[in-house]
C-alpha cells in the first residue's frame, strides 16, 4: 500500500490506480448515497479521481489515500448539496424514485434500508456516508464540516435512530 | 440503579445503531459502478486516452483529465454555466495591464525595499528562553522578491496537478457614485435606541450575516436567493433584489446607512480556447464579489459597483468605511501557466503585484488566501496582499488594527500554529510580523489583542492548555503552560487583563487567568462545575456567560443544553450563580457559529436556535429559545418558537443555520431564509404578525 502510494505520488498510473482500484466501489456509493443522483454521483467521482490524480504528489502521509480521497469527495459533494438546497429539490426525488431504485431490483431485502436512508435529511445523509463509506470517525468528520464532534456524534446517532424507528 | 438501566439502554442503542450501519453498507453492496469508473477505465476516466491528447496538447498530461472530466460534467450538467472566453482579447488586456503596470512597479519597488523584505518570526528570548515554544530562528514568510519566485514556487507545488483559477473580469461598467450621496452608519441616525443583530467578535469590526437591520428596516437573504427588504414596523416587504448573476450566490449582508452590501459567490466551469480553436482547457473557477447597493430608496435599491476577486469566500469584515475581503484560491496548474501572470492572484485591480505577495518558507502551498481592501463608497479596491498558504486549517481574527491569520501546520509530527499579522488602516494592508506557537487555537475567541500584545490560548497535541503572550513585535513575553494536562479546551474569552477559559474531560473547569503582567500570566482561580461552557460572551460587569452542554459525569452522556452565569467578582472564587439544563436537545446554533447567538447584557436577552429530535415521530425539531437574564430571577424563559411553519419536512436544522433573533426596542424579530416573525417585547412575546416567502 505504501509502496503503491510512494509510486503514485512520482506520478506513476499504475500504481495510482492500485490505489483507486481500493476505493472506487466505496467512492461511488458514497457519491450516490448522498446526492440520491447517479448522473451526479457519477460526475463527483470522476471529478474526485482527476483531481486526486493530478494532486497525488502532494499527499504527505501515503497511508492515508482513503481519508484524503474521500475528502475531495465530500467537498465535491457538499458543493452540490448546497447547489440543490438553492434550487429544485423536487428534481433529485424523481430521479431517486426512477433510476436508482428500478435499476437494482427492489425486491431484495435492503430496499427498505435504502429507503428509510433516503428519506434522511442531506446533512444526515453525509454524515454517515462519511462514517460508513469514508471509514470517519465523528472527530474527523467535524474537522472536514467544521462542526463540533458533539454535532457530529449526535446527528449521526439520530440519524440513526430516525432509521431504526422507520424500520421497525 | 437508574443509571444502571440508562447504561444498558445505551448499550443497546449502540447495538442497534452498529447493526443499521451494516445495513446501509450491505443495501449499498448491489450498487452498479458505472463503467466509467472502473480502475481499468482509468485512462479514459483521466482523459490520457489519444484522441484527447491530441486535442488537448497541453504541456501536462492531467490537463487532458481535466477537459475530459468537465466535459464528461458537461453531458449531464444542471448547475454550472459553461463560459467561451476569447483568449486573444485575454491576452491583450492583460498585457496591457502589465506595461501599464511595470513603470509602477519599478517606483513601489523603491518604497518597498525601505520597508520590510522579511517577516521574521518570534524569537524566544528572556523570559520566553525556556518556554515550550518551538521558535523559528528562519523567517516564517517572505515578500516575494520577484515574479519568478512566485511561479517556481506555485509550479512546484502544483507539479502534476492541472485545471487552474482562469481570471475573467468582465465586470461591467457601473455606474460612478454620486459623492456624499448615500451617507454612511456615522451620520445616519438610527431611529431606534436599542438594537441588536450580528454577534461581533469585535466590537466596532462589523460582521456581515444573513439579516440585518438598520432599525427601521429588515435585510435578509431569504431561501430562494433573493435578497429581502422589510419595513420592520408594519412588517411590510419593500423590496427584493434578484443578484444580477444567476449564479452568485449571496453569503452575508452589510448594511451602512443608505448603502446595502452583498458579499457572493460563484463557482464556474470555464472554457477557453486555445491556438484559434485548436484545443480547449477548462477550469472550474471560484469568485467573491462584493454588491454596493444604493437604497436611499427602499423600494428601489439600484445597484451601483460590483467589486470581486477570485477565489471563494473565507470571510470578511468592515470597519471604518472599508470591507477586508478574504478569499482563498486553490492552486491549479496548466492555466496559470498558460496566463501571462498567471500565478498572481486576481481582483479589480487586476494582477497582484508580486511584491504584494508573501511567500511561506516552510510546506507546500495550496492556496492563496487573498485579501483586499475595498472602499465601502466608492466600491474602489485599495489595496491587497496574498499569503500562498499549505493545506491546513486557517482561522482569522480581525482586532481593530490588524487582522491575523493563522495557520495551522505540523512540525515533525506535532501541531503548531504560525500567526501572520496584516495591519489595516484606511484600506492600507501591510504584512507586519508573524509568530510560530506549539499547539493548535480553537476559534476565534482564543486569540485577542489588547493594548499592543497579542495573546493566544492553544490546546497541546497532549492535551492541556498553553496560554502566550506577545508584545508589538510578536515576540514572545510570558506564557502560562501545562494548564489542565490532559483537558481539552472548550471555549475562551480574553477580556483585557483577563482570559477565562473553558476547559473539559469530565467536569468543566473554568479557569481565571490574569494578564496584566505580560510576562507573567498567573492563574487566578478555578471553578469546577458539571458539563462545559463552549461559548463565553461578557453579561455585564463581574458576569460571564457560558452556553454549552450539560454532561452526566459518569456515562458522559449529554444531557442536554445548558446556560451558566458565573460571578467574576472574586477571580479567586469563581462561582456559577445560576444554571438553567434545557433537556433533550442535540444541537445550538450559537454553538456552531457564534453569529447565530443573540447575547446582550444590555436588555438582558440570550436567544439562539435549538434542535432537538423527536422521540415518537421521528421528526427533528427546530426551536428557536430567547431567555431573559437577571441577578435576582436567574435565567426565564421568554419565547419558544417553534421551526415548523417556515421548515419544510425535516429542513429544520438548514433554516435554523439562518436564523437571527433581532430586536429593535420593544419588537422582536425573528428572521429566517422563509419569513419573518414579530413579538411584542412588552406583552409576554406575543406574536404580531408574521411574513413568509
Amino acid at each position: 500500500m505504501r509502496e503503491l502510494a510512494e509510486r503514485a505520488r512520482n506520478g506513476d498510473q499504475e500504481a495510482f490506480a492500485g490505489l483507486y482500484r481500493e476505493v472506487y466501489e466505496d467512492l461511488y456509493r458514497f457519491a450516490l448515497y448522498v446526492l440520491k443522483n447517479p448522473h451526479d454521483a457519477q460526475d463527483a467521482a470522476a471529478e474526485t479521481v482527476a483531481d486526486a490524480y493530478a494532486s497525488v504528489g502532494k499527499l504527505r502521509k501515503p497511508e492515508a489515500f482513503r481519508p484524503w480521497i474521500f475528502k475531495i469527495l465530500t467537498n465535491k459533494c457538499k458543493r452540490r448539496l448546497k447547489e440543490y438546497s438553492r434550487r429544485d429539490v423536487e428534481l433529485t426525488e424523481e430521479i431517486l424514485s426512477g433510476e436508482i431504485l428500478a435499476g437494482e431490483q427492489d425486491t431484495d431485502l435492503y430496499f427498505q434500508v435504502r429507503q428509510a436512508f433516503f428519506s434522511l435529511e442531506w446533512e444526515e445523509r453525509l454524515i454517515v456516508s462519511m462514517k460508513i463509506f469514508g471509514g470517519y470517525k465523528s472527530e474527523e468528520i467535524g474537522q472536514i464540516l467544521h462542526k463540533s464532534h458533539n454535532t457530529v456524534r449526535s446527528r449521526l446517532s439520530r440519524a440513526l435512530k430516525k432509521m431504526e424507528e422507520k424500520l421497525r | 440503579m437508574k443509571k444502571r438501566e440508562d447504561k444498558d439502554a445505551s448499550m443497546q442503542r449502540e447495538n442497534a445503531h452498529r447493526q443499521i450501519e451494516k445495513d446501509i453498507r450491505k443495501a449499498a453492496e448491489n450498487t452498479e459502478i458505472p463503467k466509467i469508473l472502473r480502475p481499468e477505465n482509468l485512462p479514459e476516466l483521466l482523459g490520457q486516452g489519444k484522441r484527447r491528447k491530441r486535442r488537448i496538447p497541453t504541456v501536462f498530461p492531467a490537463a487532458a483529465a481535466c477537459g475530459a472530466l468537465l466535459l464528461l460534467c458537461a453531458a449531464g450538467i444542471r448547475f454550472s454555466s459553461v463560459h467561451l472566453q476569447n483568449p486573444e482579447t485575454a491576452v491583450t488586456i492583460t498585457g496591457q495591464e502589465t506595461e501599464a503596470k511595470t513603470q509602477e512597479s519599478q517606483e513601489e519597488m523603491q518604497e518597498i525595499e525601505e520597508s520590510i523584505q522579511e517577516i521574521p518570526a518570534d524569537e524566544t528570548e528572556g523570559a520566553a528562553g525556556d518556554l515550550d515554544v518551538q521558535s523559528a530562528q528562519e523567517p516564517l514568510f517572505t515578500q516575494a522578491e520577484s515574479y519568478e519566485e512566485i511561479r517556481e514556487m506555485v509550479q512546484e507545488a502544483v507539479s502534476q496537478k492541472q485545471s487552474t483559477g482562469l481570471c475573467g473580469t468582465d465586470l461591467a461598467q457601473e455606474d460612478a457614485l454620486e459623492e456624499g450621496a448615500l451617507e454612511s452608519y456615522g451620520s445616519m441616525e438610527r431611529s431606534a435606541e436599542a438594537v441588536w443583530d450580528t454577534n461581533l467578535r469585535t466590537e466596532g469590526v462589523e460582521e456581515g450575516d444573513t439579516a440585518k437591520t438598520d432599525g427601521t428596516y429588515l435585510y435578509n437573504i431569504a431561501r430562494d436567493g433573493s435578497i429581502r427588504i422589510t419595513q420592520a414596523e408594519n412588517l411590510e416587504e419593500t423590496a427584493c433584489i434578484q443578484l444580477e448573476e444567476p449564479a452568485a450566490v449571496p453569503e452575508e449582508l452589510y448594511v451602512d446607512g443608505n448603502r446595502l452590501y452583498i458579499i457572493a459567490q460563484t463557482s464556474q466551469s470555464l472554457v477557453t480556447e486555445k491556438d484559434a480553436g485548436s484545443s480547449i482547457a477548462v477550469s472550474r473557477q471560484d469568485t467573491t464579489q462584493l454588491y454596493l447597493y444604493d437604497i436611499r430608496d427602499r423600494e428601489h435599491p439600484r445597484l451601483v459597483k460590483k467589486a470581486e476577486q477570485n477565489g471563494s469566500l473565507e470571510t470578511c469584515r468592515y470597519t471604518d468605511g472599508y470591507f477586508y475581503l478574504v478569499s482563498r484560491q486553490y492552486l491549479e496548474g496548466e492555466l496559470m501557466a498558460a496566463e501571462e501572470n498567471g500565478f498572481l492572484p486576481l481582483n479589480d485591480n487586476g494582477s497582484f503585484r508580486f511584491q504584494d505577495i508573501l511567500l511561506p518558507q516552510r510546506g507546500t502551498p495550496q492556496s492563496y488566501l487573498t485579501v483586499s481592501a475595498v472602499d465601502g463608497a466608492s466600491g474602489e479596491t485599495k489595496s491587497q496582499k496574498a499569503v500562498l498558504v499549505p493545506e491546513g486549517f486557517n482561522l482569522y481574527y480581525v482586532s481593530e488594527q490588524n487582522l491575523y491569520l493563522c495557520v495551522q501546520e505540523y512540525r515533525d509530527e506535532k501541531v503548531g500554529t504560525s500567526i501572520l499579522r496584516l495591519n489595516y488602516q484606511e484600506g492600507e494592508i501591510q504584512a507586519q510580523g508573524a509568530a510560530y506557537v506549539t499547539g493548535a487555537v480553537r476559534d476565534s475567541f482564543c486569540i485577542d489583542e489588547y493594548q499592543g500584545y497579542l495573546r493566544v490560548l492553544c490546546q497541546q497535541q497532549e492535551g492541556g492548555a498553553a496560554l502566550y503572550i506577545l508584545n508589538q513585535d510578536l515576540q514572545i513575553t510570558g506564557s502560562l503552560t501545562g494548564i489542565a494536562g490532559g483537558e481539552e479546551v472548550k471555549s475562551a474569552r480574553l477580556l483585557g487583563e483577563t482570559a477565562y477559559f473553558v476547559t473539559y474531560r469530565q467536569v468543566d473547569p473554568l479557569f481565571c487567568v490574569s494578564l496584566a503582567d505580560p510576562s507573567h500570566p498567573q492563574i487566578q482561580g478555578e471553578l469546577k462545575v458539571s458539563g462545559f461552557s463552549g461559548y463565553l460572551h461578557l453579561f455585564g460587569e463581574d458576569r460571564l456567560l457560558g452556553i454549552g452542554w450539560e454532561i452526566e459525569e459518569e456515562t458522559g452522556i449529554t444531557i442536554g443544553l445548558k446556560l451558566s452565569m458565573f460571578d467574576l467578582s472574586q477571580p479567586e472564587n469563581l462561582q456559577e450563580l445560576h444554571r438553567l439544563v434545557v433537556e433533550d436537545i442535540q444541537q445550538c446554533a450559537a454553538l456552531d457559529n457564534y453569529r447565530a447567538a443573540l447575547v446582550s447584557p444590555e436588555q438582558g436577552l440570550i436567544g439562539t436556535g435549538i434542535l432537538s429530535y423527536d422521540e415518537y415521530s421521528g421528526a427533528q425539531q427546530g426551536e428557536y429559545l430567547l431567555y431573559s437574564y437577571s441577578s435576582e430571577q436567574g435565567f426565564q424563559k421568554q419565547l419558544v418558537q417553534s421551526m415548523d411553519r417556515w421548515a419544510q419536512d425535516g429542513e429544520a436544522g438548514q433554516i435554523l443555520e439562518d436564523t437571527r433573533g433581532i430586536y429593535i426596542n420593544d419588537r422582536f424579530y425573528l428572521v429566517n431564509p422563509c419569513g419573518i416573525s414579530c413579538y411584542d417585547r412588552d406583552g409576554n412575546y406575543e406574536e404580531i404578525k408574521e411574513i413568509r416567502w
